[in-house]
């Protein structure tokens, strides 16, 4: 049989299908065993090399163009049926459902996010500081998170296999906005719409291009920021010794290392006590008894230039931490794919 | 980057321990990720000895017997490698050494006596290399401990993005001194090296893009003869984790090590000539510029590169010879019978190297050098030190002068040097003398109030700067802590506070809280037939990750998904920001809070209206009052006959639907699975009793890892006295195993047909072992266990 005289068949017997028996049967009657387009393709084997490819290659472009509609009407079938049974298991919100079958309070709790608890307990750290906490963009402009902070054009992390950029469908060359990559970029947006003196921390969420083992491409930060006249190195130690006992603990001491942030100047590293072992040596802190927790540093006059900010008279300190390590490291969840994987096994241990 | 203990001893004067120097780096410059000594402690029973005979061994012929001299005595040792000779130098195991790869004992080698052992370079820890026994410096004195020629500590230091100047031992030394306090040992004749360079050689250079390339200085040096370099050189290498390769690489390999910038050296026969007027009618002509899609260059390693468009390459009159910064390439490689040299130190943009890198996907240690910002300054110095090396070490003699092109400045720049401030800022108790001491020692010069700052800094400009080197070197840890006295006047808005509360409620009511991803799949936006959304990646991390959410619907169901294939209901919530275009000049998003909710596995119509009590609950704790309208046009992803739109204050706030049929088969989600999502941020200003603290939950939870194995399900069904409390059950049937790992309550049924004052309670059943998949014949002796705990405590019957 010809091909377009096959294809026509099934067109017209399509056209006539009335229920989702006549579509099986119709599947079997083109596409089964002994189906009408089956018999060509297997057919195939007696002709020419030549004409192989010609009929061959026609008759599974018609198989194709079959399989789909059926599919597409199958679909409308399934769609058809449920379209009945949401007429017959309609329900009317508004109707009331018998006591015995909700109870409140319930058998068993609910649980919270282990990264939530941590951030209320961020936040009333600080707040017991009297820092205000403040929400900031996730998705900033280019200019926020880097340029105001420093971070010139050159700059590694400015490569784009580092930040997320977000497509903008009229200018496809414009990098204008991105995935925060750090809470840091919250710090001049808020300087430019606030009077001095400044004190509030910034918790949310962050984004880089990574994802392995020890890495998420969304995770958390919070970011410490305080401006205000006279502002000195010894006020940011005295303010991250106070914090950090109040968030790890009494006996938590820190030490503060030299470092670079381009956004801070002189910008240190922040190790503290190591959680686990309490100073004495372990797996976690490789034997130091510190572990490595925060960036900080006195912020740069430039930054301060770009919140509008004198900045000879006056001066700052900003610090920051990522939020999953701090949660692994006191709940000793041996994997960050845990936090965000939500299986219920781990999350009922919260 | 690996730093050699022994070299920055040699460079500056200290008395510490690999440990202490370390420790004090990291507080004070740059972080030392590992302490390693280099060689093992066997190298002190491994000596120089010298080869006086070769013969043949009578009953192996791949091995001979050597007469070897240690100094004190000869001898006898028995040798498989092909590649000895008498007169050679190599290193002998003495009887008792214990190498990492067995003690080495007197012992017959196919009935001869041997005495120790000749070594190969991998064999003493030293390198990787293995091709024949190593063969030392002839100048090396005979029984000399290798420990006293090879031993050493190495560093690896993280150098962090601002300071490409300390990639190297000279500018780590002077970091030392400044720590200790004392001033580095420059080589002798630093003085004579010059900083301007006129152009006197027969090199013609021509850059053809000065932001890739500022500055390109060569030299080239006549009448080299190849060969090995000194063992000191070769030491230094190796403790750096380089391999000696021949005298003229050797010292390009070193100079980097030592000063910091990359060098190349290239063959000049291999580099064509153009024809110019002046001293040298004919010049090798170099070009640095930018490649053309499609040019190709077998680099050193042997790899064929087909270069993409733009990447730095330095080139002759045609062809590239080098990716510039990264790896030479082959056509103008040194070999044995290469005696003119040019040699190459040039300044390259971080950029392009890191670009060059990427698209390659290699990296050397030269492009790692140059991925950081350098100064150009470190280009005239590597020169100079490299062509003096040159003619010292491979007996070279300079054709002409260095050339170069580009151009640098030897301005200094200037910094206000004011001590009160610093001394301020820092909140230090540091004298004005000790701050001065610490700049000088680190290079910088102090005229009155003005610092000049080292040309090799390209990171000091400002007084903060200057206060960063005096806080850093002095110790940061040394600041003296001060009590905060800025007071504000916190206004932290409320939806954080309602948002925290919010969570808190929900969770009492049992629902349970889930953090997904803001970056959709469009895999999972699909399944779920979700699909609008207005922002998306243009650099995803694959071609599906791409959609910023705007529901939080689809993560909420494909984490349904996932747990559905273990358990048979849940609910959970999660509330979190949807990402909308914004709607105000300065704001870059509109970030809005959603509140989703989610119940699984309740039969009929039950789903929709427990989602529904929940979201009621919800409301009326914050004295909310929502109303809900039976959706008329439900969408695709909605079950037609359950769904509704949620309304607050007359406007319509989100919906609440259980999922439809098909979107349910599409996830695998086999029982039904209602879904609400509703605007947060429509009604927290209304919401009342938010209280404004912020507070955690107490919480010590030690993690407790959970089996990853097939799960098996069996059902149960028992006939029990009617007052038997159905929680008492479980508890009990949760103690029979360890491996019985849930067990929920489907069906609680009062009739007299199981007998007066009966009843019937089912069961599902989870069984699952921590370190395999259950077998069903096990599965069926849990359960078996289980019916016979239930008989004995609860006095139940298995229900036929």
């Amino acid at each position: 049989m010809d091909l377009e005289e096959i294809k026509q068949q099934f067109i017209d017997a399509l056209s006539k299908v009335g229920s989702e028996k006549d579509l099986a049967e119709l599947e079997v009657e083109f596409l089964g065993r002994k189906g009408k387009l089956t018999t060509v393709l297997k057919g195939l084997s007696d002709l020419t090399i030549v004409e192989k490819k010609r009929i061959g290659g026609a008759a599974n472009e018609l198989k194709e163009f079959i399989a789909e509609e059926f599919r597409i009407k199958n679909l409308e079938f399934r769609m058809k049926k449920w379209e009945l049974i949401g007429e017959q298991e309609k329900q009317d919100i508004n109707s009331i459902i018998p006591d015995s079958r909700f109870q409140i309070p319930p058998s068993t709790l609910g649980h919270i996010h282990p990264i939530s608890n941590f951030l209320f307990k961020i936040n009333r750290v600080f707040e017991e500081m009297e820092y205000e906490v403040v929400d900031g963009y996730e998705i900033e402009t280019d200019y926020y998170n880097f340029t105001a902070l420093g971070t010139h054009l050159d700059h590694p992390a400015r490569d784009e296999q580092d930040t997320f950029y977000i497509k903008d469908l009229e200018h496809p060359d414009k990098k204008d906005l991105l995935l925060r990559t750090q809470t840091s970029a919250m710090q001049v947006r808020y300087m430019k719409k606030h009077p001095l003196p400044i004190k509030i921390i910034i918790p949310g969420k962050t984004y880089r291009r990574d994802n392995d083992a020890t890495h998420s491409p969304m995770f958390h930060q919070f970011e410490g920021l305080v401006v205000g006249e006279g502002i000195t190195l010894g006020d940011l130690k005295s303010t991250l010794m106070i914090a950090m006992k109040k968030l790890l603990g009494e006996n938590t001491k820190i030490r503060f290392r030299s470092s670079y942030f381009p956004f801070v100047e002189p910008g240190l590293e922040v190790d503290v006590t190591c959680a686990i072992c309490k100073g004495s040596g372990c797996n976690v802190c490789k034997n130091t008894g510190w572990l490595e927790l925060l960036g900080a540093g006195m912020v740069h006059p430039d930054v301060l230039k770009a919140g509008g900010i004198d900045s000879e008279k006056y001066s700052g300190f900003a610090f920051g931490t990522g939020v999953e390590r701090m949660v692994m490291v006191k709940h000793a969840i041996p994997s960050l794919k845990l936090l965000y994987e939500n299986d219920i096994r781990f999350l009922e241990q919260f | 980057m690996k730093f050699s203990y022994n070299w920055l001893k040699q460079l500056v004067d200290f008395n510490k321990t690999p440990q202490e120097l370390a420790d004090d780096l990291s507080c004070k410059s740059i972080e030392i990720e590992n302490i390693e000594k280099f060689g093992g402690d066997f190298l002190d029973t491994i000596v120089v000895g010298q080869i006086l005979e070769i013969n043949k061994h009578p009953n192996a012929d791949k091995l001979q017997i050597t007469k070897t001299d240690i100094g004190s005595q000869t001898l006898q040792i028995v040798c498989g490698a092909p590649n000895i000779a008498v007169g050679q130098k190599v290193p002998v195991a003495l009887i008792g050494t214990k190498l990492p790869m067995g003690e080495i004992k007197q012992a017959k080698i196919r009935d001869i006596e041997s005495f120790g052992m000749l070594c190969a370079q991998d064999e003493l820890g030293i390198g990787n290399d293995h091709t024949g026994i190593m063969i030392l410096d002839p100048d090396l004195p005979l029984g000399k401990k290798l420990s006293e020629i090879y031993g050493d500590w190495v560093l690896d230091g993280n150098i962090l993005s601002n300071r490409g100047d300390l990639q190297n031992h000279m500018q780590l030394a002077r970091e030392i001194g400044a720590i200790y306090g004392k001033e580095i040992k420059e080589i002798q004749n630093i003085e004579n090296w010059k900083l301007e360079i006129e152009n006197s050689g027969p090199v013609d250079v021509q850059i053809n893009n000065l932001e890739a390339c500022p500055l390109y200085t060569a030299q080239a040096i006549k009448g080299i003869k190849i060969g090995p370099s000194p063992t000191w050189m070769q030491q230094k290498l190796l403790a750096c984790g380089m391999k000696p390769i021949n005298n003229v690489v050797d010292i390009t390999n070193y100079v980097m090590l030592e000063y910091g910038n990359p060098l190349h050296a290239f063959d000049a026969k291999k580099i064509p000539t153009i024809e110019t007027q002046g001293n040298y009618p004919k010049k090798h002509q170099i070009v640095v510029r930018l490649s053309k899609k499609g040019e190709v260059i077998r680099t050193l390693d042997g790899q064929d590169h087909e270069l993409p468009e733009e990447l730095l390459v330095i080139a002759d009159h045609e062809k590239p010879i080098a990716v510039a910064g990264v790896m030479g390439g082959e056509n103008s490689e040194i070999d044995e019978t290469t005696s003119i040299v040019i040699l190459e130190s040039a300044n390259f943009n971080q950029k392009y190297i890191r670009k060059s890198q990427r698209e390659l996907g290699l990296a050397t240690e030269a492009s790692s050098r140059f991925a950081k910002d350098l100064s150009p300054y470190l280009a005239f110095q590597c020169l100079q030190r490299a062509a003096e090396l040159l003619v010292e070490l491979a007996s070279g003699e300079l054709i002409g002068g260095p050339v170069k092109a580009g151009a640098f400045s030897f301005e200094k720049r200037i910094v206000k040097f004011d001590y009160e401030k610093i001394r301020n800022y820092l909140s230090m108790d540091i004298s004005k003398e000790e701050s001065i001491k610490i700049l000088k020692n680190l290079g910088f010069e102090i005229d009155g109030n003005d610092i000049s700052v080292p040309l090799w800094r390209k990171d000091v400009g400002i007084w903060q700067d200057i206060a960063e080197e005096v806080g850093r070197i002095y110790g940061l840890d040394r600041s003296k802590e001060h009590e905060l006295s800025i007071q504000i006047e916190p206004k932290t808005e409320k939806a954080l506070y309602f948002e925290q509360s919010a969570k808190k409620y929900l969770a009492s009511l049992g629902l349970t809280e889930i953090y997904t991803l803001s970056i959709l799949s469009s895999e999972t936006a699909e399944k779920s037939k979700i699909l609008g959304h207005y922002f998306e990646i243009s650099n995803p991390m694959n071609e599906y990750d791409y959609i910023m959410r705007s529901s939080l619907v689809p993560g909420l169901l494909a984490v349904a998904s996932n747990n559905a294939k273990k358990f048979e209901r849940f609910s959970f919530f999660e509330l979190s920001k949807i990402y909308l275009p914004s709607d105000k000049e300065e704001a870059p998003s509109r970030e809005n809070r959603m509140l989703s909710l989610l119940v699984y596995g309740e039969k009929n119509e039950d789903g929709i209206l427990i989602l529904k009590n929940y979201i009621d609950h919800f409301a009326g704790a914050y004295g909310l009052n929502f109303q809900y309208e039976n959706d008329a046009k439900p969408k695709e992803f909605m079950h037609p006959g359950r769904c509704a739109k949620v309304i607050y204050k007359e406007e319509v706030i989100g919906n609440i639907f259980e999922v439809h049929p098909i979107v349910s088969e599409n996830l695998d989600l086999k029982n039904r699975c209602c879904v609400a999502e509703i605007n947060f941020e429509a009604f927290v200003d209304d919401a009342l009793d938010v209280e404004n603290r912020f507070a955690e939950e107490p919480s010590e939870v030690i993690y407790k890892e959970f089996s990853r194995f097939e799960v098996s399900k069996r059902d149960i069904a028992v006939v029990v006295d009617v007052g038997t409390n159905t929680i008492d059950i479980i508890k009990e049937i949760k103690n029979t195993d360890e491996k019985v790992v849930g067990a929920e309550l489907f069906d609680e049924y009062v009739s007299d047909k199981f007998g007066a004052g009966k009843k019937s309670v089912a069961y599902h059943l989870t069984f699952q072992a921590s370190d395999r998949t259950l077998n069903d014949t096990e599965a069926n002796e849990l359960f078996d266990k289980v019916l016979k705990i239930l008989s004995n405590k609860f006095n139940a019957e298995l229900r036929r």
